[in-house]
């Protein structure tokens, strides 16, 4: 590899780790929030929000990962599951429990 | 990612299926030899009666209660204990008497049901269960983190068949095309045609293996939606039936009624029924409950208990009060575990998860090839990462199957009394396919392969053959044993051993030619 591509590939590499970093924490973080939020918004008992969040956060988290590679910049993947889970992150901070079984 | 969508998905799915290529391959593996794990065991105890007996269970529990009566009478729970189908164990009865004055837990007492056997106690082993509990607990480390280790490799999975399925938007032409002996080209179409035959099974296991394990994976989603209020949690993992069983006494003296009468009774719901266990709590009171166990969970609605009165036999609970979501992810769990599935479908069970093993197989091979075929030169020569994959690639692939073979092996040859001997059986495994890694990784791939191939051919023919010497189960007995009474368990695990070695004998011999 000659030393003048250096650079081009550093940014590469920085670019690949940063969708790494997202995938994997990003979409996590993803997947957790909207999923609680989704089913704290819907008229269902507490028992049956948690089976709901837990069955759909596996497949929220995957097609998350999907988007993070799939997008056109890493930049671009970055801020649009940011700003989802910030959002609904802020509105479902203090909301108290969901109350009864 | 530059260049497109199908690039980008191709990129993801080669990296999140080679990764954690090799683990996810022992989890197939394991997993599928766990939906056979009952007959495994039964394989390696060959102490066990040929004959598995089973009784009438409505006989034994009639039986069972009218020991208890003498046995323990005044005692707050009676139960009768069937045989499992996954530990056959002969049954017995337990009693619980009611607190002390004190307060301290009643006194516990158990015994068989039916006099001893004069047949020996089968030998300890690990059994089918250690290689059904290894696809998900792994081995030599801690269970969290093998649940996290094992989670991650099956969200890589979930991802890798995502990907798998956009980039190949032809799913269904894959389906038809397979190009025998076209090198590297036919390990791919052996890849994309098992993948697509098999497709609704991988993302079911893969799926519902995650949901299985939801708690660990998620526990924000209960934090969160309970906001830790532990009350409330505990409400949310106790069973309900529980609850309406644990009825107080009432003092007042009724009789209950027999076994054959419930069942007179409530023909509909227990019919047809394999139990587990039947409990009474309260004998002889107005409030006394009936709990039944069934061995299996029911597919459609996951329960496995009902609570009876036992003075009228009306049907107080049938399990839980499940939603519908809730009955969704039960029903994921039967659909990952397939205990409810009869044979046949068992059958299908097992061959999905062998064409999922290979599958995984197929695709690591296959990587291996492509970067060889680009990069030119022989394979396993060269540096980097590729020529690391090329020479493990062997003894990770089929050295899971040879240790597989040494554990069988291991419990026909131990010592009967050796301690910790089900341990020992399971080093053997790792021992095996240690022994294979350290064979191989200093050979050219082609030479590993055949190598392994025709050790593995050999360890298959040796189990029937070592069964001869060491037991009396052998082909020999159980042969003649399947042909009168249809008991195919333990002579078709010999013979499913037997035609697997010749078919890696085939596959080595092939190997050689082609080395020549």
């Amino acid at each position: 590899m000659a030393w003048g591509t250096m650079p081009a590939m550093r940014a590469h590499h920085l670019e690949l780790l940063l969708r790494l970093l997202l995938a994997t924490v990003g979409g996590y973080a993803f997947a957790n929030v909207i999923v609680i939020a989704v089913v704290r918004s819907l008229p269902i008992s507490a028992s049956e929000a948690v089976m709901l969040a837990l069955l759909a956060s596996f497949v929220v988290h995957a097609v998350a990962v999907l988007w993070v590679f799939a997008a056109r910049s890493a930049w671009r993947a970055c801020w649009t599951l940011a700003l989802p889970t910030l959002l609904l992150g802020g509105w479902l901070w203090p909301l108290g429990g969901a109350g009864p079984v | 990612m530059k260049g497109g969508l199908r690039p980008s998905m191709a990129w993801l799915h080669t990296w999140s299926g080679l990764l954690p290529g090799w683990l996810l391959y022992f989890v197939f593996l394991t997993g599928t030899l766990g939906y056979f794990s009952v007959e495994i065991d039964r394989w390696m105890q060959p102490e066990l009666p040929l004959r598995q007996r089973i009784d009438p269970q409505w006989e034994l529990i009639e039986r069972g209660l009218a020991r208890l009566q003498q046995r323990a009478p005044g005692a707050e729970r009676w139960s009768v204990e069937l045989p499992q189908r996954k530990s056959p164990l002969p049954p017995r009865i337990v009693w619980r008497m009611p607190p002390t004055a004190e307060g301290a837990r009643g006194e516990a007492g158990t015994e068989p049901l039916l006099p001893a056997d004069a047949a020996p106690r089968p030998r300890p082993t690990g059994g089918g269960q250690f290689l059904y509990q290894l696809h998900y607990r792994l081995h030599y480390i801690d269970t969290q983190q093998a649940y996290w280790i094992i989670g991650a490799a099956a969200m890589f999975m979930l991802v890798s068949i995502l990907s798998g399925i956009i980039l190949h938007k032809k799913i269904f032409t894959d389906f038809f095309t397979f190009r025998p002996a076209a090198g590297k080209r036919t390990w791919r179409d052996l890849h994309s045609v098992l993948g697509s035959i098999a497709l609704p099974f991988h993302l079911m296991i893969t799926w519902s293996g995650l949901v299985l394990l939801a708690y660990t994976y998620m526990p924000l989603v209960l934090d969160e939606i309970y906001r830790f209020d532990e009350d409330a949690q505990d409400v949310f993992f106790t069973d309900n039936a529980q609850r309406v069983a644990d009825t107080a006494r009432s003092g007042v003296a009724a009789p209950m009624l027999l076994p054959a009468q419930l069942l007179a009774r409530q023909p509909a719901a227990l019919n047809n029924i394999r139990l587990s266990s039947y409990s009474v709590r309260n004998p002889g009171d107005a409030n006394a409950r009936v709990v039944i166990l069934h061995q299996r969970r029911n597919a459609q609605n996951g329960t496995d208990q009902q609570v009876y009165s036992a003075v009228s036999g009306q049907l107080l609970d049938a399990g839980l009060q499940r939603g519908p979501l809730r009955q969704t992810r039960d029903a994921m769990l039967g659909l990952h575990k397939g205990t409810f599935a009869a044979p046949l479908l068992r059958a299908l069970y097992g061959l999905s998860g062998a064409l999922g093993t290979v599958m995984v197989g197929g695709g690591l091979v296959f990587w291996a090839a492509k970067r060889r075929e680009r990069r030119g030169g022989v394979a396993g020569e060269g540096a980097g990462g590729l020529v690391w994959v090329e020479r493990a690639n062997p003894a990770m692939l089929i050295g899971p199957l040879l240790g597989v073979c040494t554990y069988l092996l291991a419990n026909r040859l131990l010592p009967v009394d050796l301690e910790q001997r089900g341990s020992w059986e399971g080093h053997a495994l790792f021992f095996g396919w240690a022994l294979a890694l350290v064979l191989t990784l200093p050979l050219r791939p082609p030479r590993a392969w055949w190598l392994l191939t025709a050790l593995l051919a050999l360890a298959c023919a040796a189990l029937p053959v070592v069964n001869v010497f060491t037991t009396d189960r052998h082909l020999g007995v159980s042969l003649p044993w399947a042909l009168r009474e249809g008991d195919w368990v333990l002579a078709g695990i010999d013979l499913c051993l037997l035609i697997l070695a010749l078919i890696f004998a085939f596959v080595a011999r092939r190997m050689a030619r082609q080395q020549c």
